[in-house]
């Protein structure tokens, strides 16, 4: 009697099998109905398809980096072109000693919630921020002074030559003092920004109106629904589908090279300020010689695995950081040139040869191996590092790949646990890179640690002491010459902001700084 | 018996369709038109022609020498593992089922807590800890697989023991090994047999599964399971590079079903007669 029924539920399951795998075919096929509604009066209203939630209302802590810029201002901003600008200061002074700083704030500005934007709410949110997250930032902060509305003073303890661009990251934005309780907490998103937040449903959707009373103009559109999608393949369905107006093209990279050639959509694209980076490490064989980190970087060619593996969204690396930080970069950058004779020749000036012939070279005894780390949810990292891998076996350099998940990363980076990293550059929004020597990478007290030397030490302490606008290029300029001379890590490619979006979008421009990507919907609007 | 095997259509297509695989994994260095690993930058996501049978994939790297190039390391390491949990888990279980008393009590109780767990999370949770990497991918897989084989086998011996015909060779004077070699092994074998049939199938499956999850195989070293995550992003465009190792992976699982389904079905009167109990057949099943 089992054996039969058996039998019977094997037909069944077979019956089932059939009916799932056509379903599964029909719905390939079927095309999205709903498209474009008739003409009607142009509502200028967006649907955003976004890969991150709000999180929570605190711009300080954890609210979603890339929708801050809409609803909060800083005191100091970095605009679209990630140059120093007036934020809800209007202009400011450094006393000559680097001590004082004296803000001019912006007149006839409100909160979202009718509560004037003032010297007194500046310092409410300082003091505040002094407590929290902007600790370090505000560490040398002495005293805050409110002589009158409009005038702000800030004490400091020592000499802080970049006060003013501590001010612009998006964890300085500026929180209506009603909105944050006794403990600190931020209970609503109120800021003055050019959208106010009218509602959020958690892991859904959230919603901004156009804030009539921006001191910069209202925007004009008057309503943006950001939908939560964290995968970028159904985001990009959702374009295709009309379902969404616009999307971000981060970690989208498939996606972005087939909506470019749909001609409902087009994309806009603008380097952004972080780049990928691949770090040797210094202290451990094979990469403690200096020859074997030039051969592995005139190995790989860049400029032809960029375009044709990552497409829009990264640019062939050009210097030693993206081109947004312009005037503090090298004009003539030597950048590794891609030449596998000189590689090869590189290689075996070091002393590496391969004696027995397997195609993997040999120095007295141990092969050229190396391991190559990088995050496993990056998609572009993997499949470049499994281009570099090919590459370098070309030289006779054997790679073995070592995906891991974000924090595994982070401390094989911090505790110097790889050969070969591959990470992001870290993103500090600033606008000028000196964190990226002093706490980031290159200075003996540094995170990281990768290459320091003495004459580098002495050039960025030089860097963080001084004052002279004129001096501070050339030193910027003279430390990257420093570390790229010594070839410590190879720049990988420019990171692009990518927007992708439905025709009839107009004036929608990426910034530069990918934490702000949208805030060129203040300008956008629906034609 | 032999005769009988070759009359079920089932066995004899699923037997055709491995006997294919193992062919192709053989003879794979010698089927492969291009190096399976070289990247071609100038020439990705290439339709077939006649350089490349089956085009190229995201890398520009041959799609049908990496298909083939792949059955080795997947079947090679189904085959290992299989080998391995068999002798793990048929020694571990005869010997609980046999000598039962504390050993089995012991023995038990491990095999109950580590079935508490869905046998695929278990072997995440341990090629997580490991790493990624085949050696651990073929540590994580054996360390749940040989479960299965433990209880059944157990279960099995605890039966077949107190059949009349050892009780007999008992009596007769045989020692432990001459019994358990002689008279009970010979007679569960044929059952092993159907598990460990129906337990490869899984097993690619399990293998295929991990190395998707970006735990097996590294690149550039083609693995089904590591092909079709490869290819996830780029399913959209080129669904090809994702159906054809889905479809690989597909039919030998297919082929060891049909093979061990259909040794099931023969084995099914033996069992009875043996006076096996019917939950040993419906554990068959699992």
């Amino acid at each position: 009697m089992q054996i039969v029924n058996y039998k019977k539920s094997k037909y069944l399951s077979l019956f089932i099998a059939a009916v799932l795998l056509v379903t599964l075919l029909l719905s390939g096929c079927q095309k999205a109905a709903i498209n474009d509604s008739p003409t009607k009066a142009i509502k200028q209203e967006l649907v955003i398809g976004e890969q991150f939630d709000l999180v929570s209302y605190d711009p300080s802590k954890n609210m979603s980096d890339f929708v801050r810029a809409l609803v909060f201002n800083s005191l100091v901003e970095i605009d679209m072109d990630f140059k120093k600008s007036p934020g809800l200061a209007e202009t400011w002074t450094m006393s000559p000693d680097g001590k004082t700083w004296t803000f001019q704030l912006r007149k006839n500005v409100v909160f979202h919630d009718g509560t004037p934007w003032n010297s007194e709410a500046a310092k409410t949110n300082l003091k505040w921020l002094a407590n929290g997250s902007g600790k370090n930032t505000l560490a040398a902060v002495e005293s805050i002074e409110t002589p009158d509305p409009s005038t702000l003073i800030i004490k400091l303890k020592k000499p802080v030559f970049t006060f003013d661009s501590d001010l612009t990251p998006p964890f300085m934005s500026m929180v209506s003092p009603k909105a944050i309780d006794e403990k600190g907490t931020v209970t609503a998103a109120i800021g003055t920004g050019p959208f106010k937040l009218v509602s959020w449903q958690k892991d859904n959707n959230f919603v901004m109106e156009r804030n009539e009373q921006y001191f910069a103009g209202a925007p004009k559109l008057t309503k943006l629904t950001f939908k939560v999608m964290p995968d970028a393949e159904s985001r990009a369905m959702a374009l295709e589908a009309g379902q969404i107006d616009l999307m971000s093209g981060r970690e989208a990279l498939t996606a972005v090279q087939r909506l470019k050639t749909n001609p409902a959509l087009k994309i806009v694209k603008k380097m952004g300020q972080t780049s990928e980076l691949m770090f040797f490490n210094l202290y451990k064989a094979p990469f403690d010689d200096l020859k074997v980190r030039q051969a592995v970087a005139n190995a790989i060619n860049l400029n032809e695995m960029i375009p044709k593996l990552i497409g829009d969204l990264a640019e062939p690396p050009v210097n030693f950081f993206s081109t947004a930080f312009g005037k503090f970069l090298n004009p003539n950058p030597q950048m590794p040139k891609y030449d596998l004779q000189a590689s090869k020749a590189l290689l075996a000036e070091a002393g590496w040869k391969d004696s027995d012939g397997d195609g993997i070279l040999e120095k007295s005894g141990t092969k050229l191996k190396a391991t190559l780390s990088y995050g496993s949810n990056n998609t572009e990292d993997k499949l470049l590092c499994t281009a570099f891998q090919g590459a370098l076996k070309g030289i006779g350099m054997e790679v073995d790949l070592r995906p891991m998940d974000t924090a595994a990363l982070k401390q094989a980076l911090e505790k110097k646990d790889y050969q070969l990293i591959m990470v992001g550059q870290w993103s500090v929004p600033h606008d000028d890179p000196s964190m990226h020597y002093i706490s980031g990478y290159w200075h003996s007290k540094s995170t990281y640690t990768i290459f320091t030397s003495p004459e580098l030490d002495s050039r960025i302490d030089k860097l963080a002491a001084s004052l002279d606008a004129q001096e501070r290029i050339k030193l910027h300029q003279e430390i990257q010459a420093e570390i790229m001379k010594n070839t410590p890590e190879m720049v990988i490619f420019h990171r692009n902001n990518v927007l992708v979006m439905k025709k009839n979008i107009e004036n929608l421009n990426p910034s530069v700084g990918t934490w702000q990507i949208f805030r060129g919907l203040t300008q956008a609007e629906i034609k | 018996m032999s005769r009988k095997l070759w009359r079920k259509p089932m066995i004899l297509i699923g037997c055709l369709i491995l006997l294919f695989y193992m062919v192709v994994a053989c003879l794979a260095p010698a089927l492969v038109p291009n190096n399976p690993d070289e990247i071609h930058l100038d020439s990705l996501f290439l339709p077939a022609d006649a350089t490349y049978p089956l085009g190229t994939d995201f890398l520009g790297r041959c799609s049908y020498s990496r298909l083939i190039m792949a059955s080795r390391h997947t079947l090679g390491a189904a085959l290992l593992i299989e080998g391995i949990v068999l002798v793990v888990g048929v020694t571990i279980g005869g010997l609980a089922g046999y000598f039962k008393g504390w050993l089995d009590k012991v023995i038990i109780s491990i095999i109950d807590i580590l079935l508490a767990f869905p046998g695929i999370i278990l072997a995440l949770v341990i090629a997580g800890m490991l790493g990624p990497g085949m050696k651990n991918l073929i540590i994580a897989v054996s360390a749940v697989h040989w479960i299965g084989y433990a209880r059944i086998v157990r279960n099995m011996v605890i039966s077949v023991k107190e059949k009349e015909f050892v009780t007999a060779a008992v009596s007769l004077g045989s020692n432990h090994p001459q019994i358990i070699f002689k008279h009970i092994l010979p007679n569960i074998l044929p059952f092993i047999l159907v598990y460990a049939t129906l337990n490869l199938g899984l097993l690619i499956l399990n293998i295929a599964g991990l190395s998707f999850l970006g735990l097996g195989v590294q690149p550039p070293t083609a693995e089904w399971g590591a092909m079709l995550n490869e290819a996830r992003p780029y399913f959209r465009d080129y669904p090809a590079l994702m159906l054809l190792p889905g479809a690989a992976i597909l039919v030998i699982g297919l082929a060891f079903q049909l093979i061990g389904e259909g040794l099931r079905d023969i084995l099914s009167p033996r069992a009875s007669q043996l006076g096996l109990e019917k939950r040993i057949l419906a554990e068959l099943e699992e």
